[in-house]
C-alpha cells in the first residue's frame, strides 16, 4: 500500500499521494531524484509538495497550497516524508527480487 | 550485467557518457518504457499513470500466474497429445500375422487439482497387477475400510456431542 499524508484544512479533507504521472510531473519541472536531495531545499521542496496534491486534487489553486504548505507544522519531517513517498512510487515498476534470491543489507 | 569491475575505466564499447546505452537516466524515461510493458500486463494506460502506485505490482503477479498456467496448459495438451499418439501406435506397426487395433484412448481426462499420496498410487498400481478376483476383493476391503472410519468419526463425534450436553 503506497504511504498517503492526510489532514484537513479549512474544513475540508485532503490526500497527498503520488502516482507515476506526478513523477513525470516533478521531474518535468527540473527536480532530479539523481542529485543530492537539499541542494535547492526551497525549489525542491515547493515541486515536490505541490505536485503530491496532483493526484486527489488537481484542480487546486497554487496560492491555497502555499497557504497549506505555512500552516503545516514540522516541515522537515514533512519533506522527507514526501521524498520518500515520491520515491517508492517511482521504484514501483522494478521488481523486488524473488524470495531466497534477496541479500540483506544494513545502513552503519 | 556485463563482468566489467566497478572503478575500472568503461570500454569504448560499454558504456556511453551518460550511463550505459539504453539505460533510462531519469524516472520519467524508465516509466515511459515500462508503460507498453504494463499494458501487455493488462493494465490500461489510465490506470498505470493516474492509478496508485502499488497497482503495477498485481498486474506483474497476474502477470506471472498468467504465464504460468499457460505453460501448464502448453504441457497438458502436449501430454493428451502424446496419450492420443501411444494409443494409436500399433496402427503404424505393420504384421501381416497379426490383426493390429488402436488402443481406446483415454475414457477420461486427466486428474487436475489434489494428486494422490504416494501410498495411493503405490496401491493403486498393485490393483492393476492383480486379478479380477483379487482387485474386487481389493476393492470390497478397501470400501469396508471406509465405511469403517466413517462409523468411527461419526461415533465420535456423537460421543462429543454427548459429553457436550452432559457438561451443560
Amino acid at each position: 500500500m503506497s504511504k498517503v499524508i492526510s489532514f484537513n484544512y479549512g474544513g475540508k479533507d485532503y490526500k497527498l499521494e503520488y502516482n507515476r504521472d506526478a513523477i513525470r510531473a516533478i521531474e518535468r519541472e527540473g527536480f532530479s531524484f539523481s542529485e543530492q536531495f537539499g541542494k535547492k531545499p526551497f525549489t525542491e521542496t515547493e515541486i515536490l509538495f505541490r505536485n503530491a496534491f496532483l493526484m486527489h486534487h488537481s484542480g487546486i489553486k497554487s496560492s491555497t497550497v502555499n497557504e497549506i504548505f505555512n500552516a503545516f507544522p514540522r516541515k522537515t519531517e514533512l519533506i522527507e516524508a514526501l521524498y520518500t513517498m515520491a520515491l517508492e512510487t517511482a521504484n514501483s515498476i522494478f521488481e523486488e527480487p524473488a524470495e531466497g534470491k534477496n541479500l540483506n543489507w544494513t545502513i552503519q | 550485467m556485463d563482468d566489467s569491475v566497478v572503478g575500472e575505466e568503461p570500454s569504448l564499447s560499454g558504456a556511453a557518457d551518460s550511463g550505459r546505452p539504453g539505460t533510462p537516466t531519469t524516472f520519467t524515461e524508465a516509466l515511459e518504457k515500462a508503460c507498453p510493458v504494463y499494458i501487455m500486463y493488462g493494465m490500461t494506460y489510465r490506470q498505470f499513470w493516474y492509478g496508485p502506485a502499488e497497482m503495477v505490482t498485481a498486474y506483474r503477479k497476474a502477470y506471472e500466474l498468467k504465464l504460468k498456467s499457460e505453460n501448464e496448459l502448453a504441457w497438458l495438451k502436449g501430454a493428451y497429445t502424446y496419450q492420443a499418439l501411444c494409443s494409436a501406435a500399433p496402427l503404424y506397426r505393420f504384421s501381416m500375422q497379426n490383426k493390429v487395433e488402436a488402443l481406446p484412448y483415454l475414457d477420461k481426462p486427466f486428474e487436475l487439482g489434489e494428486k494422490k499420496t504416494a501410498r495411493e498410487i503405490e496401491l493403486d498400481e498393485k490393483v492393476k497387477d492383480m486379478s479380477e478376483g483379487e482387485a474386487n476383493a481389493y476393492n470390497y476391503m478397501k470400501m469396508f475400510a471406509r465405511a469403517a472410519n466413517a462409523h468411527k468419526a461419526q461415533q465420535a463425534r456423537t460421543g462429543q456431542d454427548r459429553s457436550d450436553h452432559a457438561g451443560r
